[in-house]
């Protein structure tokens, strides 16, 4: 009792910290969505919401966000998974290995944009968007998996092979089920990375990209600048129950195989 | 109990580093000192008052017939000592009195000489600027023939020190600020710009530095339980003395009222500071105006963008002079400041009264709603009805957005320059004609006739030649200020706009003509019949859209497609206006 007593007494300024910060903006947010503007404060019901859903530009931003979160995330979790396999033999071994991939994740947007500009210029700029994506994040995913791989216990793997299980069998029968905690809480960093791309995407293309990377981001940046408080509300809200959404999925599918498997 | 005592002593040593960081003194007494007149009458008997130095509601004044105290409340007064005193300080409780060319320091405490301290002769140099006094030095501040240098007293060791001259520092004041740091006021690159800066006696390093400008400062003082700079000086537009004061915390500096002029020299005037007052001395060095920090001066807040253009500065001091009406301009320069100004009206604060939206995007401050319909006003609409100029500028939807300053009117049939050519406008056209962007306007989505227009910018680079694009045309050109509508001064923010308005339609020319700045580069509105179908600049203005304009047109000179350039534009242009 006591303990539970001093860990809630702990949690207590972490707490305060994510009211003020988060629970007491989100609220003004709410009231935002729901007024003419911040000015007269009238109340306009859905009206801001459905204004945003009309607007073709939200629309388009809505699907660049979600083509990008779509492709970029399942290709950077396989790509990572690929290269933890074929690395983990050697990787403990040798530390550059996993530096190197790693390395890109300190680059500091700025130049991350500016080596993008100097040699994948003539790149469309969505494949352009994907693959600074893949080599910026792809390393901190890699690293979260091959550290998965290498908790395995080596008995478990020995035991499989001795049970005469070839590789492609241990790999999916013994690894990956072994790592399902850790993909999922990859696959939802990597969403949550597919979404900070936005710092190079208005580094690379600026506040009116083409209109294939178009994203959410740029769209709720522009409307900041144009004092469009309300449209910033309805879209961040919109935003926050899909993302919502998703991650509770993920926990949820995350409990239910966990729960299969062991 | 162990984990106890550890967490205790992390949130101890993290108050010990806030305290420790915390530049303000919150010793300081702060007794408020109430219902202080507007100004002391001089003392017949005293002759020129040098210098002075507060402590609480006295006053000191060191005059050319010695050193008289000053009851501010009381307005009595008593001469002390007939030592001709030259310089002042103070620190609250002490009065600390020097005489350039002397050794000798003398120690006042209510009224009383309590005791003189002697330094080696010929320590300080005659040519003495100021003085002040730190917690461990006498500091004077001499004007030597290789530049300035500051000799130091120790006051507890009586050893002398003298920290070399200051580089290209050309004037100088010094004051207290706290332990062995001192606040100086200098002037750097000819005198072009102005700093304040916290300086260490111990290790002649400055610690923080703060740009301050427009005033030919005379005297500076530090408060310490505020943790602001009062600055006392000349106004270099209005030729008023000006108090102002610059917030440490942030470096913005708000004028606080501005006195007329008296006497011919403001450089004799001085400042002294004590709990809620402020006592500048005038130029006839007679003359005491009693500025309160408690109460409440009417003021109006004007936020800007950019440096305060002339005729801000011209109306800043015409308020102080008719009104009595302070004008502030709170500085909200770049991109962060911009954003800030735009956080601040839809957060609805009341601190910012008006708003200077000549390099904003009023557009959609009108989107927003961010302004007042001044045909709400009553003095203003009676303005606006008068001036069909001001009115045409300005108006949206049925209201007045703002008071058009700087308004230049485009004739496309009559516009020529003096050398023959013409300056046609055409993109601003483009942009006033096919935007809208209050409305999400976009009249030109395919592109046609942006694609007109770069043929014409690739025929003509500097749109100095050809006729004018799609016929003859007029435009209203210039800035607005618009007025919060969350305001806290509205009253005064009206008087304000008012008063502008009667600037720009030429109501004040005689005043307007006197002030050789403001006759110079304030120019009314043009008396012009102006046609209903007058484009106004800001309706269409986008600074990305502008830009999108320019660099399309730049690849069509350089020999890329005009139409599809334009297409390709178009449809950026079409994102930034209708997203």
């Amino acid at each position: 009792m006591l303990r539970k007593k001093r860990v809630r007494l702990l949690l207590l300024p972490s707490l305060a910290g994510i009211a003020v910060f988060y629970g007491a903006p989100f609220l003004v947010m709410l009231y935002y969505a729901f007024t003419e503007n911040a000015i007269t404060g009238k109340f306009v019901g859905f009206s801001n919401f459905v204004e945003l859903f009309q607007n073709p530009y939200f629309r388009l931003a809505a699907a660049g966000t979600g083509r990008f979160v779509c492709l970029g995330v399942p290709l950077t979790l396989l790509v990572s998974i690929v290269l933890a396999m074929l690395t983990a033999h050697f990787a403990a071994r040798i530390p550059f290995v996993k530096s190197a991939f790693f390395l890109p994740y300190f680059l500091p947007s700025a130049t991350a944009a500016a080596l993008w500009t100097a040699y994948f210029a003539d790149l469309p700029p969505f494949s352009s968007l994907l693959l600074l994506y893949l080599w910026k994040y792809g390393g901190l995913h890699y690293m979260l998996i091959l550290s998965a791989i290498c908790a395995i216990p080596r008995e478990v793997l020995e035991a499989a092979q001795m049970d005469g299980a070839s590789a492609f069998r241990r790999t999916v029968s013994v690894v990956l089920p072994n790592c399902v905690p850790t993909l999922f809480f990859t696959g939802m960093l990597a969403i949550v990375n597919a979404l900070k791309i936005f710092r190079e995407s208005y580094l690379l293309y600026g506040n009116y990209p083409e209109e294939e990377v178009y994203m959410l981001q740029n769209f709720l940046n522009n409307h900041f600048n144009k004092l469009n408080y309300q449209t910033i509300s309805s879209a961040a809200i919109l935003f926050f129950v899909i993302l919502y959404a998703v991650v509770y999925s993920i926990f949820s599918l995350e409990k239910k195989w966990s729960a299969e498997i062991w | 109990m162990k984990k106890h005592l550890c967490v205790l002593s992390c949130l101890a040593l993290v108050l010990v580093l806030f305290a420790a960081c915390d530049r303000t003194n919150p010793d300081v007494p702060y007794d408020v000192i109430e219902n202080p007149p507007e100004s002391l009458s001089e003392i017949p008997e005293a002759g020129d008052v040098q210098d002075m130095a507060l402590c609480g509601q006295t006053l000191y004044l060191a005059t050319t017939n010695g050193l008289y105290v000053r009851d501010v409340l009381n307005d009595t007064n008593e001469r002390i000592s007939e030592t001709v005193f030259s310089v002042l300080e103070s620190d609250g409780e002490t009065i600390y009195a020097y005489t350039a060319g002397t050794n000798i320091v003398s120690c006042f405490v209510e009224n009383a000489e309590t005791e003189t301290v002697t330094m080696p002769d010929g320590f300080v140099d005659e040519r003495l600027i100021d003085f002040t006094v730190t917690e461990r030095y006498f500091v004077f501040l001499t004007n030597l023939p290789d530049g300035f240098a500051f000799s130091l007293y120790h006051r507890d060791t009586a050893q002398t020190e003298y920290v070399p001259t200051l580089g290209n520092i050309t004037e100088i004041a010094a004051y207290r600020y706290t332990e062995n740091v001192i606040l100086l006021y200098y002037s750097a690159n000819n005198n072009s710009d102005c700093y304040v800066a916290a300086y260490h006696l111990d290790t002649d390093q400055f610690e923080e530095k703060y740009y301050v400008d427009l005033l030919n400062v005379c005297d500076i003082a530090y408060d310490a339980y505020h943790n602001t700079v009062f600055l006392y000086g000349k106004n270099i537009t209005s030729g008023a003395m000006a108090l102002q004061e610059l917030l440490l915390d942030d470096g913005s500096v708000r004028t606080l009222i501005q006195y007329e002029m008296v006497g011919t020299s403001f450089s004799v005037c001085r400042m002294a500071l004590s709990s809620n007052l402020v006592c500048c001395l005038m130029g006839d060095q007679k003359t005491v105006q009693i500025y309160d920090m408690e109460k409440d001066y009417p003021v109006v807040n004007v936020a800007l963008t950019t440096y305060p253009q002339m005729y801000l500065q011209y109306m800043a001091s015409y308020m102080q002079t008719h009104y009595h009406i302070t004008v502030n301009f709170l500085e909200y320069k770049d991109d962060d400041g911009k954003q800030k100004l735009n956080m601040k009206l839809q957060a609805g604060d009341a601190d910012i009264d008006l708003y200077d939206a000549n390099l904003l995007e009023p557009a959609y401050y009108v989107r927003a709603g961010a302004y007042v319909d001044l045909n709400t006003i009553e003095s203003l609409q009676a303005k606006f009805a008068a001036s069909p100029y001001a009115t045409a500028a300005a108006s949206w939807n049925g209201t007045i957005i703002g008071v058009p300053t700087e308004a230049y009117f485009f004739d496309s049939a009559v516009e020529r320059n003096a050398d023959g050519t013409r300056d046609n406008s055409s993109v601003e056209f483009y942009m006033a004609r096919y935007i809208g962007a209050a409305e999400k306007r976009y009249d030109d989505p395919d592109g046609t006739a942006l694609a007109e227009l770069y043929r014409h910018l690739a025929e003509y680079p500097e749109d100095d030649a050809g006729e004018p694009l799609w016929g003859e045309f007029s435009m209203i050109f210039g800035g607005l200020v618009m007025m919060n509508p969350n305001a806290a001064h509205k009253e005064e923010a009206a008087l304000f706009l008012e008063e502008l308005l009667c600037l720009y339609m030429g109501e004040r020319e005689e005043e307007r003509m006197a002030n050789p700045m403001a006759a110079m580069m304030v120019t009314p509105y043009p008396e012009v019949d102006v046609p209903e179908d007058v484009y106004r600049k800001w309706t269409g203005w986008n600074q990305s859209v502008y830009t999108m304009i320019r660099d399309g047109a730049e690849e069509v000179q350089k020999g890329a497609d005009a139409a599809q350039t334009a297409a390709k534009v178009a449809a950026d242009i079409r994102m930034a206006v209708q997203e």
